[in-house]
């Protein structure tokens, strides 16, 4: 712990010097870029749409109502605790580095392709999502070749764009946050003026499952998915911290406050959203209940422009996704945890931007659709694609908070142990609050972990329970021993200096 | 939920905007605590 233990010094550039690390990536994001990053992943129009159908379905507009801020206050602590370790240790690993110096390289290794497995999930369930939007919108035949060209140029897109310079990312995902504001604007206004309206009491009382055969709170529960599959991917904060200004500040407000916005301007979303409902029945039934609403309440028209708005936003969501998968990529085999680490780790020396990694992650996330496809194909009759989409949602959600927790978890180990003191804190901290938090968050991941591998959502925990088997082994046969953990990238000051150089020239 | 289900929402609603602030004020007690004690050496944003 002895190397973070030390006061903090004036430039952001020095503290990570006093990790061992160079200034290699441009160090140009504001605090506002840093908070819209992970707005733009958490992304509103993204996730509490494309699930609308399996939160309605499982328990009707309360889910809405009562499982949104029943998600977003568990998520606040997760979110709350994650910044505190942020402004301590600002670099871009963030939860994989986090793990390794609390934890020591076995915990930071799994902790790293725990978010990893999350993020390529996350990138596909996000793109995959928006070209089953974009294709009927195209005019294209609805055959899985046109799903697989559209998720592709998709990829492309954002690799390109993340290849080519963090600064022009930074503008994107401002104008991407504005962007989930003004749409959410829009929702709301059309449907406060022009639909009618049910009782506001209907968000709160109104139940419905078609989960039949299941206990009521059961159903209820499990549609908690689509709020807790929404706040994903705020991590994205600490993977830039190294490109953000006044790092140990402004990343942990980005983290807390994209999960704070988000959660009221989705709640304000879902609530006039599911105001506007007239046949429940119908709309549960409805291949996307969210875009029946509208063509419902307001005619075919505007229901046609609420899917084009929604659609862009899940390409900004894909955009920052990318983003945040590349830089924790770049992280990891900087510090040798990947096979081939030497080529992930390259920086483009032109546009100073992880660019292996971006494309590393654009490659992957096309894989999964691939994978499922194939499995698809060999098993026709057991598994149904319809029914996968779901699960990699869930696998993303999984991957991920169990890489929020895991930290969380050796944080509080090391407060315990008295390794983490005071003087290690970052200046956004918790205080005397921290422990509770900390507990909180944990307690909420270990719940949604085994909510969401129970039936209906067992297929879930069948993947995810075999990627982690893949990963055990993969750690036992080939890396244990040998991964180090954060490896500092040179040993005094003046070659960190000369290494910065060559990127300055 | 029946005719508890708005109160339980009303007053989930209000606790989770508690919580946002009552975190949110203590981390910015702590930053503030911190620029203090090392006025030195931290940089805000005002002064890069």
């Amino acid at each position: 712990m002895s190397e973070h233990e030390q006061a903090p010094t004036t430039s952001d550039k020095e503290v990570l010097h006093q990790f061992g690390y160079a200034q290699q990536l441009l160090r140009d994001m504001g605090g506002f870029s840093n908070f819209a990053i992970s707005f733009s992943i958490i992304s509103i129009l993204t996730g509490a749409v494309t699930l609308y159908g399996v939160g309605l379905n499982a328990g009707g507009p309360v889910v809405m109502g009562i499982g949104w801020p029943l998600v977003t206050l568990f998520v606040l602590f997760v979110a709350a605790a994650m910044a505190e370790l942020a402004s301590a240790i600002p670099t871009s690993g963030a939860l994989y580095h986090w793990a390794s110096l609390l934890g020591g390289p076995s915990w930071g290794w799994m902790t790293a392709w725990l978010n990893l497995v999350g993020l390529i999930a996350a990138i596909a369930g996000i793109d995959y999502g928006c070209a089953q939007f974009m294709v009927p919108l195209l005019g294209l035949p609805d055959a899985p070749q046109y799903y697989m060209m559209v998720f592709g140029l998709l990829l492309l897109s954002h690799a390109i764009l993340n290849h080519i310079g963090i600064r022009t990312v930074a503008r994107l995902n401002d104008f991407s946050a504005w962007y989930h504001v003004a749409g959410v604007a829009v929702v709301v206004l059309a449907l406060a003026f022009f639909a009618p309206k049910q009782p506001v009491s209907y968000l709160f009382t109104k139940t419905f499952t078609t989960m039949g055969d299941k206990p009521f709170w059961f159903a209820f529960l499990s549609g908690l998915l689509q709020a807790q599959w929404t706040y994903t991917g705020y991590d994205a904060s600490a993977h830039t911290i190294e490109e953000t200004k006044n790092a140990r500040v402004s990343a942990p407000w980005g983290i807390y406050l994209s999960v704070a916005v988000s959660g009221l301007f989705g709640y304000l979303m879902l609530a006039f959203v599911t105001l506007g409902i007239k046949d429940l029945n119908a709309t549960a039934a409805a291949t996307n209940p969210f875009i029946f609403i509208f063509e419902q309440a307001l005619g075919s028209t505007f229901g046609r422009v609420v899917l084009w708005v929604v659609t862009i936003a899940m390409w900004f969501c894909g955009l920052s996704c990318v983003t945040s998968t590349s830089r924790m990529i770049f992280a990891f085999s900087r510090d040798h945890g990947m096979p081939l680490s030497n080529v992930w780790n390259q920086v483009s020396r032109r546009f100073r931007t992880p660019a292996a990694g971006v494309w590393l992650a654009a490659t992957l996330a096309f894989l999964l659709p691939c994978l499922i496809f194939a499995l698809v194909a060999a098993f026709p009759k057991r598994l149904d694609f319809a029914k996968l989409y779901p699960a990699v949602t869930g696998i993303s959600t999984i991957g991920l908070y169990l890489s929020y927790g895991i930290p969380l978890l050796l944080k509080l180990r090391a407060m315990r142990r008295g390794v983490w003191t005071a003087r290690a804190n970052g200046p956004w901290s918790l205080g005397n609050w921290s422990v509770p938090v900390n507990l909180i968050a944990l307690i909420w991941i270990g719940f949604i972990t085994v909510l969401f591998v129970l039936p209906p959502n067992e297929l879930t925990g069948y993947i995810f329970g075999g990627a982690l088997l893949a990963l055990a082994i993969f750690y036992f046969v080939g890396v244990r021993g040998r991964f180090r953990g954060p490896v500092p990238q040179a040993r005094s000051q003046a070659e960190l200096l000369r290494l910065e150089a060559a990127f300055e020239k | 939920m029946g005719p508890h289900g708005l109160i339980i929402g009303v007053a989930l609603l209000a606790l989770v905007i508690a919580v946002a602030f009552l975190l949110g004020r203590k981390a910015e007690a702590s930053i503030e605590q911190f620029r203090e004690e090392h006025h030195e050496q931290f940089k805000g944003p005002e002064n890069r």
